[in-house]
C-alpha cells in the first residue's frame, strides 16, 4: 500500500487527479489494484465560542460554533466540549461512516445544526468503549477555522493498493521507488528526502568495532544515536504507517519502519548499552542458539548469518533481533545497522523459522546499495528531529559490493524488432528522459545506464525495449501475423491416439470426465493390479491429496458416488490420464466406468442394461476400431478390487493391456458398477496394416444352427476354436444364439447354441458339402470337448 | 329368358346394396358371376335357341356382366379402403409420447474448451506437444529464468516429489523447453503444449490445485510483439466472438522480456464497463510476450538470430468466462446433469 500523501514529498503532483493517475501507472506495468481515498464531504473546523448547558439534559450542552463563514448551533453530548477549542464539525449533508447523514434537527426541543465529531465516529479510530469515552476529537490552536480538518491533519490521504509484479516488488513497495515509477509517468523529477544531521562532536569508531567473517554480508553499516527520548511518533509518521499497512509503536521502532518504507532499506536498531561495543558478523554455527525479540529460543544453523557482540548472537541477519539487545522504554543510546546480506539465506533462514516479514522479504528482493548508506543518515535526521537524539559523527562501515555500472546498447530497430512498434528516436529519448535512464547517443545506437534502483532491469537490450516501450504504450503495437511456411499442425505423438480414442468413447455414448491426479492412501490401496511404487508429495496439503494416482478407477467411483446422490441412476463414464509410478515413469490410461441403463428404460418397455457384456463390447468396439480385429482376447484373472466370477484380462497379441470386470461387492455393495482400464501407452505400441477394400462375396451364403450341451466349466471360446478349425475356411461366421442351463440339462452342463455361416466368394456352395463340414464340426466339437449335439 | 334378366336386374341392386364386407361380396360375385352364377346361367341353355336369339342374348349377358363386375370392383375398392382406413385408425399412436433417449458421450468442458483451440491453431501451423506432469525442477523453473531461490517462484508454490529436484509441474511451459532442446536442427518452432498443472492453492471457487494450461510458443527470426498481437487477435476472435478487440499491458514473467498481459475487450458489456470486466471494460485472458533471451540460450537457439513469442491461458479461466461458470470445482465435481447443456454445438 503506497500513501500519496507521501509520495507527495518526492514528486510535485499538484493538479493532478489521482484516479487518472492509477489509471496512467497501472498502463505503464505498475498495477494500481484500488484508489482508495478518506474523504468525508461538509467536514470543516470549527470554533466553539460559547457553550451552556442544555435546559432539558444534565448531560448535554449547547454549543455555539464558528466555522468560517457563518456560526452555527449544535447540541454536543461529549464530555470534553468546552469554549475556545477547535474541533472537527460535520455539518448538514455530511454522509459519515456508517451512511450517517447529518440533518438539521431538534434535540430535547433545542435546535442542533450539525454534529461535533469524535474520530471514532469519522471511521478513523475504532469504534469502541474506550475510544467513546475519549470524547470529541480536540485539534491544536493553530487549526484554521474553517478550514479541512482532514487535510489538516493529514489524513485526507489517498492510498493506492498495488498488485505489483515480482519484478517490481523490488522498488515500488517502497515510496520512493514508486515515486520514481510516477515520475516516469508524468515525466516528472524527483525530489529525495532530507538527510541532513547536526552531528556531535564524537564518532561512532569511539564507541564500536566492526568486523565480518563472511561474505555473505557485503555491506554493514553501523551509527550511533545517544541520548533518545522515546514516545509517541508524529502525527504524519503515524499517519503514513498506518496508510503503508504498519501499525505505529514508538517514534524510535516507527522511524525504523519509516525509512524502510522510503527507501526499501531494512533498518535494525540495537540498544547500543546492551551490545557492548563489538559488532561481529558471521555465519552462525550449528544448533546455536538465540532469543529473539518475540520472545522465542532459537536454534540456528551454518546457512544462518547472525550479528554478535563478538561471541553471542544478538540478532539472526535480516530476519530478527535478539531479545537480548531490544531496544526498549529505557534505551538512551541506539546503534543503527543497514547493511546488505544475502539474499538467499535470508530467505531460506525466514523459511526456515517462518519468520517472513516485510524486512526480510525485501532483503530476499536484493537492496540498492546506494540507499542503504543514504537510509542510515535518514534515520538519524528523523532521529535527531523526532527523538530528541545526538548524531555521532561518521560511519563505521565494511563495504565489499562490486560496484558495476549497469549498461546496455540498444537502437531503434532493436525496438521495432521486439516490440513491432516504430518508435522515432525522439520517442526513444522521451522514454529514457522520463525512465531517468542516462544514455549517450552514437552511430545509431543508445548506450544506456540503468540506475541501481531498478534492481529488476538487466543490463540487455531486450529489458531496455521493454522499459522503453511500457513507457511509449503497447497500444501502438500494430497487430500483424507471423509469416512462415503453410502447414497443418499436427498431434505429436501419443497426443493424437488419445484424441481418437476419446472421441470413439463418446461416440459409444461415455461421458468424459476430469478427476483429480492427487489422491489419498486409501484411494493409492484400491485396484492395485499391476501397482508399483507409489509416488508421493513431499508436503501434501491434505491426506486427501497425498499420492499421484496409479489408477484412475477409484477416481471415477467417487464421480459415481457424486452423480448417484444427486439422483443420476444410468452412469456411462470413461476418462484418460497419466499415471505415475518409481519416480518418473508415465502412463496414460484408459479408464471407464459404467453403472446403471446404457440405454435407458422408458415407457416403451426398451433398454439395454449395463453389464459385463457390453462394456467387453465397448472394449472390442475400441480395439476393432483401432485396427485390431482378432489380435485381442479375454482372459480370466484375479484382479484387485474386482468380482473374481467376472474379470477378464485384456490381452492384445497375448501381451496384458489393461482389465475389465465388476467392482468386487465389497467396494460397491449395493450396485453392480462395471469398469475397465487399459494401458494407451501398450496401444499405441501395435503397429496396424493399412485399410484395404475386400471383395464382399457374389454368391449366396448358407446359415446353420448347431448347438451343444457341454460342461459347465468349457469356455464358449473353446469350443469356437475347435469349430473354427474343423469348418477351415468356407465357415466365414460364428455367431452365439443362446446359452441355456436349466431344464432338461444336466446341473453341470450348459448349453451354447452357434448359427455358423459358409460361403465361398468364387461360387455357390452346395447343400451336400455344406453337411460334410458341418458333420465334421459336431463330431471334432463332441470328441474334443466331451460335448453332446443337441437334439432340435 | 327376359324374365330371367329383370330378375337378375331385380335382385341385384338389393344384393349390391347389402354388401358390407369381403365374404358377402364373394357371395354375390357367386350368386351373379359364378360357374353357377345367374348371369352365366343365362348362356348355358342357348342350343335350342336361334343364331339371332343366341347373338341377343350373349350381348344382354356380356353387358349385364361388365355391369356386375364394375360394381363389384368399385365395391371391393371401397371396402378395402374402409378396411385400411380402419387398420390406420387402429394403429394411430400418441406421437406426445416421450422420444426414445439417443445418447452421445460428451466431453468435459475444458476438453471441449482445449479442442477448440487445438483446432484453430493448428490450423495456423501449431504442433500439440504435451510433456510429462512430473517434472525437473531445471525444465519446471531453471532453464525458464528461474534459478532456485528467485522470489519469483514464490508466486507458484509448488509441489515437490524429491528434494527440490523433481515436482508436478506449476505450468505448462517445460513442454516448450523439453521441445526447443530436442530439436537438434535448431529449426524454427511452432507449438502448443495443452495440459494439466498444479500448484499449492486451497481449493475454493476460484482457486484449484489442479487447473490446466495452454501454452504456446513461436520461434524463428524477426518475431515481434506485434504477431503475437495478431495471433491473439485471431483467437480472440474465435473464442469470444467476432467483435472482440484486444490490447496488451506490461507484465512480467521470468521466462519473456518484454512481458505482457493479454486482454480482450469485455464480450458482456462490449467495453462500457459491467460485472464482469468490473467496471474496466476489459477481461484478462492470458499472459505472454517476447521469449527471454536467456530462456532461447539455455535452449541453444541463440538469441542473437532468433527471437520468439510465447504465450499461456488458463482453460479454466476462458471456460469459466465463455461460459459463465463461477466455481472452478465444476470441472472436476463432474455433475453429469451438466452434461445436457452441453451437447450441443456452440451458438
Amino acid at each position: 500500500m503506497i500513501s500519496m500523501n507521501w509520495v507527495k514529498d518526492y514528486v510535485n503532483l499538484d493538479g493532478e487527479n489521482l484516479h487518472d493517475l492509477a489509471d496512467k501507472i497501472t498502463k505503464a506495468g505498475v498495477n494500481v489494484e484500488q484508489v482508495e481515498s478518506k474523504e468525508i464531504n461538509n467536514l470543516v473546523i470549527g470554533k466553539v465560542i460559547e457553550r451552556v448547558d442544555h435546559p432539558d439534559s444534565d448531560h448535554l450542552n449547547v454549543c455555539k460554533v464558528d466555522v468560517g463563514n457563518e456560526v452555527l448551533q449544535i447540541v454536543c453530548g461529549a464530555h470534553n466540549v468546552r469554549e475556545g477549542i477547535k474541533v472537527i464539525v460535520s455539518l448538514p449533508g455530511a454522509v459519515l461512516p456508517g451512511n450517517f447523514e447529518i440533518k438539521p434537527s431538534k434535540i430535547r426541543g433545542v435546535e442542533s445544526n450539525g454534529m461535533i465529531c469524535a474520530l471514532s465516529e469519522l471511521g478513523l479510530e475504532e469504534a469502541n468503549e474506550e475510544n467513546y469515552k475519549k470524547g470529541i476529537y480536540i485539534l491544536d490552536d493553530n487549526a484554521p477555522v474553517g478550514g479541512d480538518p482532514l487535510k489538516y491533519m493529514g489524513l485526507d490521504d489517498t492510498i493506492y493498493h498495488l498488485d505489483l509484479n515480482p519484478n517490481r516488488n523490488i522498488d515500488c513497495t517502497n515510496h520512493i521507488g514508486f515515486a520514481y515509477e510516477v515520475a516516469s509517468v508524468l515525466g516528472k523529477k524527483v525530489t529525495m528526502p532530507d538527510i541532513t544531521t547536526h552531528p556531535i562532536n564524537d564518532e561512532v569508531k569511539n564507541y564500536v568495532s566492526l568486523k565480518v567473517e563472511t561474505d555473505k554480508c557485503s555491506m554493514y553499516n553501523a551509527k550511533i544515536v545517544k541520548n533518545v527520548v522515546i514516545k509517541e511518533s508524529p502525527e504524519f509518521i503515524k499517519n503514513r504507517l498506518i496508510a503503508a499497512g504498519m501499525r505505529p509503536i514508538n517514534n524510535v521502532v516507527d522511524i525504523s519502519n519509516y525509512v524502510m518504507l522510503e527507501y526499501g532499506q531494512p533498518l535494525h536498531f540495537f540498544d547500543k548499552d546492551k551490545l557492548g561495543d563489538k559488532i561481529l558478523v558471521r555465519m552462525a554455527k550449528d544448533d546455536e542458539e538465540i532469543v529473539t525479540i518475540d520472545s522465542k529460543n532459537r536454534i540456528l544453523t551454518s546457512e544462518d548469518i547472525v550479528i554478535t557482540d563478538g561471541e553471542k548472537p544478538v540478532c539472526i541477519a535480516g530476519v530478527m533481533g535478539g531479545k537480548n539487545t531490544e531496544v526498549d522504554e529505557n534505551t538512551k543510546d541506539i546503534l543503527i545497522e543497514a547493511a546488505i546480506f544475502n539474499p538467499l539465506n535470508v530467505r531460506y533462514t525466514s523459511l526456515r523459522l517462518d519468520l517472513r516479514s516485510e524486512a526480510s522479504l525485501r532483503y530476499e528482493r536484493g537492496l540498492n546499495y546506494e540507499y542503504t548508506t543514504i537510509a542510515i543518515e535518514r534515520a538519524c535526521h528523523l532521529l535527531e528531529k523526532y527523538a530528541s537524539g545526538e548524531v555521532l559523527s561518521g560511519t563505521v562501515t565494511i563495504d565489499n559490493v562490486e560496484r558495476v555500472k549497469k549498461t546496455a546498447e540498444v537502437t531503434k530497430d532493436d525496438v521495432k524488432n521486439f516490440l513491432g512498434i516504430e518508435m522515432s528516436d525522439e520517442d526513444i529519448k522521451n522514454s529514457l528522459n522520463k525512465l531517468g535512464f542516462e544514455y549517450e547517443y552514437s552511430e545509431n545506437k543508445y548506450i544506456v545506464t540503468i540506475p541501481n534502483r531498478r534492481l529488476d532491469v538487466a543490463p540487455h537490450r531486450q529489458d531496455l525495449v521493454e522499459e522503453i516501450g511500457r513507457l511509449y504504450g503497447y497500444d501502438n503495437i500494430e497487430a500483424k501475423l507471423p509469416v512462415g511456411p503453410t502447414r497443418e499442425g499436427q498431434y505429436v505423438g501419443a497426443v493424437k491416439y488419445r484424441k481418437l480414442i476419446s472421441k470413439r468413447l463418446r461416440a459409444l455414448g461415455l461421458d468424459e470426465v476430469k478427476t483429480y491426479t492427487l489422491v489419498s492412501d486409501e484411494e493409492s490401496n484400491m485396484f492395485t493390479y499391476g501397482k508399483r511404487e507409489v509416488i508421493s508429495l513431499l508436503r501434501p496439503m491434505s491426506n486427501d491429496k497425498k499420492n499421484i494416482r496409479q489408477t484412475i478407477i477409484p477416481s471415477l467411483l467417487k464421480t459415481i458416488d457424486y452423480n448417484k446422490a444427486r439422483g443420476v441412476k444410468d452412469i456411462s463414464i470413461y476418462e484418460i490420464s497419466n499415471v505415475y509410478y518409481d519416480k518418473e515413469q508415465e502412463e496414460t490410461k484408459i479408464a471407464i466406468a459404467m453403472l446403471g441403463d446404457y440405454i435407458p428404460n422408458n415407457w416403451s418397455g426398451v433398454s439395454v442394461k449395463v453389464d459385463f457384456y457390453l462394456l467387453k463390447g465397448i472394449v472390442e468396439n475400441l480395439l476393432d476400431y483401432l485396427g485390431l480385429k482378432n489380435r485381442y482376447h479375454f482372459k480370466e484373472e484375479i484382479i484387485d478390487g474386482i468380482h473374481p466370477g467376472i474379470s477378464a484380462l485384456v490381452l492384445v497379441d497375448k501381451e496384458p493391456i489393461g482389465y475389465l470386470g465388476k467392482v468386487h461387492p465389497t467396494i460397491s455393495k449395493k450396485d453392480n458398477i462395471y469398469v475397465c482400464e487399459l494401458s494407451l501407452n501398450k496401444l499405441i505400441d501395435k503397429k496396424v496394416r493399412p485399410i484395404k477394400f475386400k471383395e464382399i462375396s457374389k454368391y449366396p451364403s448358407i446359415e446353420k444352427d448347431l448347438a451343444f450341451i457341454v460342461d459347465k466349466d468349457i469356455t464358449s471360446e473353446d469350443v469356437i476354436t475347435v469349430i473354427k478349425r474343423a469348418g477351415g475356411k468356407l465357415l466365414t461366421n460364428i455367431e452365439v444364439f443362446d446359452v441355456y442351463v436349466g431344464e432338461n440339462i444336466d446341473q453341470d452342463k450348459k448349453s451354447i447354441a452357434y448359427s455358423l455361416k459358409f460361403e465361398d466368394p468364387n461360387r455357390t456352395l452346395t447343400e451336400e458339402e455344406v453337411m460334410a463340414i458341418f458333420n465334421k464340426i459336431i463330431i471334432e466339437v463332441e470328441n474334443k470337448l466331451n460335448a453332446k449335439v443337441r437334439d432340435k | 329368358m327376359k324374365e330371367k334378366v329383370e330378375l337378375i336386374k331385380s335382385s341385384l341392386d338389393t344384393d349390391l346394396d347389402n354388401i358390407d364386407n369381403i365374404n358377402t361380396l364373394n357371395e354375390v360375385k357367386a350368386k351373379y358371376l359364378g360357374k353357377k352364377g345367374m348371369i352365366t346361367e343365362l348362356t348355358s341353355n342357348m342350343k335350342e335357341l336361334s343364331i339371332d336369339e343366341r347373338k341377343e342374348i350373349g350381348r344382354i349377358s356380356n353387358e349385364l356382366r361388365t355391369e356386375v363386375t364394375n360394381k363389384l370392383n368399385s365395391i371391393q375398392k371401397e371396402l378395402e379402403e374402409k378396411a385400411i382406413n380402419e387398420k390406420l385408425s387402429n394403429e394411430k399412436i400418441d406421437i406426445t409420447l416421450p422420444a426414445t433417449k439417443l445418447k452421445v458421450g460428451t466431453p468435459n468442458i475444458l476438453e471441449k474448451v482445449t479442442e477448440e483451440l487445438e483446432e484453430l491453431l493448428m490450423s495456423m501451423g501449431y504442433d500439440v506437444v504435451e510433456g510429462p506432469e512430473v517434472e525437473k525442477d531445471l525444465y519446471n523453473f531453471e532453464l525458464l529464468n528461474l534459478p532456485k531461490g528467485h522470489p519469483a517462484r514464490d508466486a507458484q508454490d509448488t509441489f515437490y516429489i524429491e528434494g527440490d529436484t523433481l515436482l508436478l509441474r506449476s505450468q505448462t511451459s517445460p513442454v516448450q523447453i523439453r521441445t526447443m532442446l530436442a530439436n537438434e536442427e535448431k529449426e524454427p518452432v511452432r507449438i502448443i503444449c495443452p495440459g494439466k498443472t498444479y500448484r499449492r492453492d486451497d481449493d475454493d471457487a476460484t482457486h484449484s490445485h489442479q487447473f490446466s494450461q495452454m501454452e504456446g510458443l513461436l520461434v524463428d527470426k524477426n518475431i515481434s510483439l506485434a504477431d503475437l498481437k495478431g495471433t491473439f487477435d485471431v483467437i480472440a476472435k474465435k473464442m469470444f466472438g467476432e467483435t472482440s478487440k484486444t490490447r496488451f499491458r506490461p507484465s512480467f514473467y521470468p521466462f519473456t522480456e518484454p512481458s505482457v498481459e493479454m486482454d480482450i475487450s469485455c464480450f458482456n458489456c462490449g467495453g462500457d464497463g459491467c460485472h464482469i470486466c468490473k467496471g474496466t471494460g476489459w477481461i484478462t485472458i492470458g499472459g505472454a510476450g517476447v521469449v527471454h533471451y536467456n530462456v532461447l540460450d539455455n535452449c541453444g537457439y541463440d538469441s542473437n538470430i532468433y527471437s520468439g513469442f510465447a504465450f499461456g491461458f488458463g482453460i479454466e479461466r476462458i471456460a469459466m468466462l465463455k461460459y459463465g461458470i463461477t466455481d472452478i470445482r465444476t470441472f472436476y465435481i463432474n455433475d453429469l446433469r451438466q452434461n445436457v447443456n452441453f451437447d450441443r454445438k456452440e451458438a
